[in-house]
């Protein structure tokens, strides 16, 4: 009697040695929400982003430390609101143990205070506005795309030391995008001694730019242009039609000339600089590989940056899931991992955050030329590693308030 | 000088697309009596078809024409087919070009994607003419010389003609006209037709004016309206009037005030509607 329980318990203790991997394999899938506009007017950005993050998912098969990974998708709709419906239901009904996407501002600052109640990591993978990283970042929450203010301080610096400009009239869209990129650009330039003598406030549906650009201060060295979108195919096609771009040059915010642009902008854009934290001409070989294979998916010449910069985000969240051995149930250390977590190479470059949430990346200075048939935003300068703060203090750049219209105010003007 | 010149050739220019795109609007709400929602898709989808068709073609007046008359076609079956189905019924008519429009909205999408085209007109569309030292963009001419002939026509047919008098009596009265033996269905079919072949044109037009892309529907309907608001209701020539007065005003107002440039267009009809609720040629 007392042999066979022996067995009993050599056959169980057995059991349990010999076959460790049985319960590794029966840990349930890692979940992961990803909100993106599916319907409505930005449907495609949408699409691309959840292209560029599935093919990263699909390279790793979807494991990630021997984790099963289950991506799910939720529309972003139109309004915040319905983000935050969407988040909710992620968190409630899915139980998501990260959460990714959003590419309106909007939609992030009424998600981000969910998400943090509920402690569930949010990665942004678009929305730029300067302070969901900044005066109202918040402690789950990090950023791996990109803020108007960080570009701008570069596109100042830019300006200044590499164009040569000291006065500079600005076009821009009248929203949060526009007024932190002028910002970022007026603050580090007049900083350096130059001088924003103009700055025209486009509303965002603008038919016609004919006459913003016919009222454009002749004596400005240059004009820098923060219109994205479809406008900035009317924007950069007047700015061509009426001369100013035979006599002048135009740096842009990158997604002016967005490489899902550049087939409707055509011949009107080349010369145009803009800077951006990605091009589809960016050679490197990380980059390279990803735009053979994004191709792949979207059977497009043109890949957009938002493709590019997702593919990078989900790189980096599977590294810091790797990190913590799969283990994302341990919140707290997940989320610690998770901002510490760096890498050295993707399509865009190396990505790590600083403590605000934000990344620091590398920023592009590109051109728009043509190469053979096809056009592309040629790199011709690189800011390695730029923090969202430029070269300030955070503390002390944190006292003063964000960006905004008058924010710098224009003295010269 | 030179700023005067040019500001008002812009503002002639983009008179010329307002008169474009409120135009058709006008004549449908007219004979009708339809607030038609689905206007702007009639845009959009002939702009997308124009960019189809200039790509096809490689003739971008073919282009416009195949599109517009497309559009137009497709506007005689809407009719036809629903809206006749709830005629005499104000509220389900703009519900029916509601859901027509949104239809349309995602249809464009899912056919063209969502990446923004631009439609691509002869190579002379993007020079410019210099005339006594000033420089005036081809593409503008064509748009002002577009809606030009298009007003001319539009108003000789319905000013001049025995059709065009049909036209006139059943926006007057469309009881009357039928009981005078006048087939007024016919009428508002073609009239409807012909309201979307005016929104077609202006939709290739407008393309290579400023591009095309998914919600463009909606963004170019408050301009439609406020042309037919300003003008009157059914009247061409209100359309034409103030199509001119808007974009002069609308122009004029941005380059002098780019900070007031939201209200430019709207406070104008604001204006004209607290003292002339009918618009300015329209009768009550």
């Amino acid at each position: 009697m007392k042999k066979h329980l022996v067995l009993a318990l050599v056959a169980l203790v057995a059991a349990v040695v010999l076959v460790p991997a049985a319960p590794a394999a029966e840990k349930p899938p890692i979940k992961i929400g990803f909100i993106a506009p599916k319907t409505g007017n930005f449907a495609q950005f949408g699409l691309d982003m959840l292209n560029g993050f599935k093919l990263y998912l699909s390279e790793i098969d979807y494991m990630i430390a021997g984790r099963k990974v289950e991506l799910i998708e939720e529309d972003e709709g139109a309004t915040p609101a319905n983000a935050v419906t969407k988040a909710r239901k992620l968190i409630e009904h899915d139980k998501v143990q990260l959460m990714g996407g959003l590419l309106m501002a909007a939609a992030a600052y009424a998600v981000a205070p969910v998400v943090q109640e509920a402690g569930v990591p949010l990665v942004i993978t678009v929305a730029a506005s300067d302070d969901l990283t900044q005066r109202k970042a918040s402690k789950y929450l990090a950023r791996v795309s990109l803020t108007g203010g960080e570009h701008g301080h570069v596109a100042g610096d830019y300006a200044y030391r590499k164009l040569g400009w000291r006065k500079v009239a600005v076009i821009a869209m009248d929203y949060g995008w526009g007024h932190e990129v002028t910002g970022g650009f007026q603050r580090v330039f007049e900083e350096l001694g130059g001088q924003v003598i103009q700055k025209i406030w486009t509303p965002v549906i603008t038919t016609d730019f004919g006459p913003y650009v016919a009222s454009l201060k002749p004596e400005a060295d240059g004009i820098l242009d923060v219109v994205t979108g479809a406008a900035s195919i009317r924007l950069i096609g007047e700015l061509r039609k009426a001369g100013v771009l035979d006599k002048k040059k135009v740096l842009a915010a990158g997604t002016a000339t967005d490489e899902t642009l550049l087939t409707a902008l055509g011949d009107t854009a080349l010369g145009v600089l803009t800077f951006l934290p990605w091009s589809q001409a960016l050679d490197t070989p990380e980059n390279k590989r990803f735009v053979e294979r994004i191709k792949q998916v979207t059977k497009k010449d043109y890949v957009g940056f938002s493709g590019a910069i997702n593919y990078g985000a989900a790189m980096w969240i599977a590294e810091a899931i790797r990190q913590v051995g799969g283990d994302v149930e341990n919140k707290e250390k997940f989320f610690q991992t998770l901002r510490a977590t760096e890498i050295k190479s993707s399509p865009r470059g190396p990505i790590k955050i600083d403590k605000y949430g934000h990344i620091i990346q590398n920023i592009y200075i590109r051109r728009v030329d043509k190469v053979g048939n096809l056009y592309q935003n040629t790199v011709i300068e690189t800011y390695p590693s730029v923090s969202q703060f430029w070269k300030y203090n955070p503390e002390e750049y944190l006292k003063q308030p964000i960006y905004s219209r008058d924010n710098p105010p224009c003295r010269h003007c | 000088m030179e700023f005067w010149v040019n500001q008002t050739f812009n503002g002639v220019s983009y008179a010329a697309l307002l008169f474009l795109l409120g135009g058709g609007l006008t004549l449908i709400f007219g004979v009708m009596k339809i607030v038609n929602i689905a206007h702007g898709s009639f845009y959009l989808v002939g702009g997308y078809l124009g960019v189809a068709l200039v790509a096809a073609t490689g003739n971008f007046y073919l282009a416009l024409l195949g599109a517009a008359l497309a559009v137009a076609a497709g506007g005689v079956i809407l009719e036809r087919v629903f809206l006749r189905a709830v005629e005499g019924d104000d509220l389900r008519q703009m519900l029916l070009t509601m859901g027509i429009a949104l239809f349309f909205q995602d249809a464009c999408l899912l056919v063209w994607g969502g990446d923004p085209f631009n439609l691509r007109g002869p190579a002379y569309f993007a020079q410019s003419v210099k005339l006594g030292g000033f420089t005036f963009p081809i593409l503008r001419l064509f748009m002002i010389a577009a809606a030009g002939v298009l007003f001319v026509v539009l108003w000789w047919f319905q000013e001049k003609t025995r059709a065009g008098a049909m036209v006139r009596a059943a926006i007057d009265n469309a009881e009357m006209t039928e009981a005078l033996g006048i087939n007024v269905p016919i009428l508002k079919m073609a009239v409807f037709g012909l309201g979307a072949f005016l929104a077609g044109v202006a939709g290739v037009v407008g393309s290579a004016f400023m591009g095309i892309y998914p919600g463009l529907d909606f963004e170019i309907l408050p301009y439609a309206f406020v042309v037919v608001i300003v003008g009157g209701m059914g009247s061409l020539s209100g359309a034409f009037v103030a199509a001119l007065v808007l974009g002069l005003l609308d122009n004029f107002g941005k380059a002098l005030f780019p900070e007031i440039s939201y209200f430019t267009l709207f406070a104008p009809m604001a204006i004209v509607l607290a003292f002339r609720p009918t618009g300015l040629f329209g009768r009550a």
